[in-house]
């Protein structure tokens, strides 16, 4: 009985483990290095950056176009 | 932190150390318990259920009782559940070893059933009470289940299973109201829920403090 | 099989997707539009049957809300006792509304963040199909009395094999999908898409299993009944709704999100944390200590994730609030939002034991339930529907007005239901905490409390038909043709158009 709960204690601690070394590697590859990029993936010369993508039926968004940020 | 494997693990871990800790070693823990036999009249506690309450069990979960109703005691340090005499000591998990679904519940829109067969045990109010809820309790909002039972023309002698039901719902000369098998079992079921009147090593009784 | 007719220039392999060195080498020139087109079928199809089960879902809420105030009302009928209206009631809108409009949202917005058109459409026809079979059988089965009375779990065993086998089809799809995306596309919507899909099925067949199929006994089913129902708001919904306002909110006023860097702690707090959250749904019950601790720790640890992706709901908008005015979908989804952040902060103070000993078996607890479920989840839901259908069907929502009143009738009917239940469950709590007040002073104190309800009810199921006649008009092609509003490029091919529903 008492082993069963070591085993599993052990189990959940070996998954955290795993998950801090799967972190640190993933920090070594790089792939947190300029994460930033990744939030204009949904952003191209199409639907570029200050560009409204949505307005009401029969609205003309251009006319009630916002101040954009200009990033 | 964009290529899948390393989402994947990390989705697998995260998760699997909530899986192992949540489901696991609560199976382990609460999850085998066998009854408290006693050595010379060989009585078990807690008693398993006699079949018509079993089938009893499944028209309560059919019919959806736990929507308003709990079966389980909070201790005193969590709730008014004992002040409230809803049962002499606080359930613990051995006390469910019997049931094949938990009721355990999450609402109070009615009291607490985990001790009803104690508080009510007659088998007459329980009828009355399922047939004619606002007539027992005035006030209650819980639903008639008169689909539960059956209007009879009375040929010879009154059936045995007919009760007395009350105004203004008795039926006309002539006629009674007979409880269904699935009546009878669900009424069978709430008497014999006495969760909380027999003591456990894990859970002495503890007195109710006002 | 495939139904990707469109040719990208060079399909990326398993390989190029994984190799860690690998960059973004081509052109990105496929065309949102064509990708849009390939989805048209499926989506439209999971969204379609959505709204009906929405509709059926508000219908058995009213129903179970007025038996509440008058409880006789549809009483001699075994199909509609309240203890039957109720869980149909719940598992109508959980899966056949939420959960699907949901799948339908995220195949939409996976397929068109991988940058790919669509493979294996076939797939997402059958599931659609199967889960929906299984959602019938469920709703069916309840009334009809086969209902579990396991909450959020009341699918007797025929139906949720059924609806198992459905959403797995469509967890392999999305697999597939983000395996071959196109190299250098991931988005944190991606993350919380794929991660639902991964977590729901072995949540589901997990709680299943060791409840129904091969059952535990009855003590161990509260922790995995509860470990069960808040993960699937916290594992499946949220992430859903997450995920959509990730996309949603900078998409439509075009700018980026406020903090890339705190959507990723939030995610993988998310991730962490909500797992261990729903033993708090058991407080005082006949449970280890340690077990409901474990689950009150991880409640607070929720604010780490909470906070972050409020902070980058906010601060994503702060300057564009004029955008409310002019996009409905906007609307919809910061509605949604401001009540993730509302919700989350008070299901973590319904975590705390004083407040939770109140709280816990009241409408309280119902009146938060709405709050997450429909002010967050549903109301981004519908933003996402107001911004992909007229993609997909190439045509303009028919009515400004019907939007309007939709979103009007939504929100404050949400709010308003919220109010009264948070109300009336107050009352109800402190009453039944006084053993000197009686049982029955604490049912009378909810009586009024519970008309509100119902009222605001009416008011919420007249948005859903509101929300549904725009749906069937904008399908029938009425009003007017898509034009500017939506800013979208024409797709190329003439016999897309034509094939238009």
């Amino acid at each position: 009985m008492a082993y069963t709960y070591i085993f599993i204690a052990a189990a959940i601690l070996a998954a955290v483990v795993m998950a801090l070394i799967g972190f640190y590697y993933a920090a070594r590859q790089g792939q947190l290095r300029s994460v930033k990029d990744g939030s204009m993936v949904i952003f191209d010369a199409e639907e570029p950056v200050g560009l409204p993508t949505d307005a009401f039926p029969g609205a003309e968004p251009g006319s009630v176009r916002p101040r954009t940020s200009g990033r | 932190m964009n290529r899948m494997p390393l989402l994947m693990t990390g989705f697998f871990l995260t998760f699997l150390t909530a899986w192992l800790g949540l489901v696991a070693v609560p199976y382990f823990q609460i999850g085998r318990y066998q009854p408290e036999v006693d050595e010379i009249t060989k009585d078990q506690t807690p008693p398993p259920f006699s079949g018509q309450a079993d089938q009893g069990s499944a028209i309560y979960a059919a019919s959806g009782c736990i929507y308003c109703h709990s079966q389980q005691v909070r201790p005193t340090e969590a709730g008014a559940d004992l002040a409230r005499g809803w049962g002499a000591r606080r359930t613990v998990a051995r006390d469910y070893m019997r049931d094949r679904v938990a009721f355990f519940g999450t609402s109070r829109t009615g009291p607490d059933l985990s001790n009803i067969g104690a508080r009510q045990p007659s088998v007459e109010w329980h009828y009355q009470h399922l047939y004619q809820p606002q007539v027992v309790a005035p006030g209650s909002i819980m639903p008639p289940y008169r689909f539960l039972f059956e209007k009879r023309k009375i040929s010879g002698a009154p059936s045995s299973d007919a009760f007395k039901v009350l105004p203004p719902d008795a039926p006309e000369e002539g006629y009674e109201i007979v409880p269904s098998n699935e009546a009878k079992a669900l009424v069978q079921y709430l008497i014999a829920l006495k969760r909380s009147t027999y003591p456990l090593p894990e859970s002495p009784d503890e007195p109710a403090t006002p | 099989m495939s139904v990707a007719t469109v040719e990208s220039p060079a399909k990326p392999t398993l390989v190029d997707s994984l190799l860690p060195q690998h960059r973004e080498t081509i052109e990105d020139k496929v065309d949102r539009a064509e990708i849009d087109q390939t989805l048209r079928g499926p989506v439209l199809l999971y969204i379609g049957f959505a709204i009906f089960w929405l509709l059926l879902g508000s219908l058995l809420a009213l129903i179970a809300s007025v038996k509440l105030n008058v409880p006789g009302f549809l009483a001699d009928w075994s199909w509609l006792t309240f203890g039957r209206v109720r869980p149909a009631h719940l598992n109508a809108v959980a899966y056949g509304w939420g959960a699907q409009v949901g799948v339908g949202v995220a195949l939409w917005l996976m397929a068109r963040l991988c940058r790919v058109p669509v493979r294996h459409g076939g797939l997402l026809y059958a599931s659609a199909g199967i889960y929906n079979f299984g959602i019938l059988l469920g709703i069916v089965g309840i009334l009809a009395g086969h209902g579990t009375s396991v909450e959020w779990l009341e699918f007797p065993r025929y139906a949720a094999i059924v609806v198992f086998a459905g959403f797995a089809l469509v967890s392999i799809w999305m697999v597939i999908m983000f395996r071959f995306r196109k190299p250098g596309h991931v988005y944190v919507s991606q993350w919380y898409i794929l991660a639902a899909f991964f977590w729901f099925p072995w949540l589901y067949a997990t709680a299943n299993i060791v409840i129904f199929y091969l059952p535990v006994q009855a003590a161990v089913q509260g922790p995995v009944n509860w470990w069960y129902g808040h993960n699937a708001l916290g594992l499946f919904f949220t992430p859903i709704g997450i995920a959509s306002t990730y996309y949603l909110i900078p998409k439509v006023i075009g700018r980026p999100v406020y903090s890339y860097q705190l959507s990723i702690i939030g995610f993988w707090s998310l991730a962490f944390f909500y797992s261990w959250n729903g033993m708090h749904h058991l407080i005082g019950g006949p449970f280890p200590a340690w077990l409901i601790s474990a689950s009150v720790v991880a409640s607070f640890m929720m604010v780490i994730p909470v906070v972050t992706t409020a902070i980058n709901h906010h601060f994503t908008m702060v300057g564009h609030f004029g955008a409310l005015r002019w996009s409905p979908t906007l609307r919809f989804v910061v509605f949604g939002a401001v009540c993730y952040t509302i919700s989350s902060i008070q299901g973590t103070s319904m975590a705390i034991r004083w407040v939770n000993q109140v709280t816990h078996f009241t409408h309280y607890t119902i009146g938060h339930a709405h709050l997450g479920l429909y002010g967050f989840y549903t109301m981004v839901m519908f933003g996402a529907v107001y911004y992909i259908v007229p993609r997909l069907v190439d045509w303009e929502w028919p009515s400004a007005n019907l939007i309007r009143w939709h979103f009007w009738l939504s929100g404050i009917g949400v709010l308003f239901m919220f109010v009264s239940l948070s109300v009336a469950g107050l009352f109800q709590g402190l009453a039944l905490e006084d053993p000197k007040i009686s049982f029955i002073t604490s049912v009378n104190y909810t009586k009024a409390f519970l008309w509100m309800r119902s009222l605001s009810g009416i008011m919420m199921t007249a948005g859903h038909i509101i929300f549904a006649t725009s749906f069937a008009l904008i399908l029938r092609h009425a009003g007017a043709r898509r034009a500017r509003p939506t800013l979208l490029t024409q797709p190329d091919e003439p016999a897309v158009l034509a094939a238009a529903v």
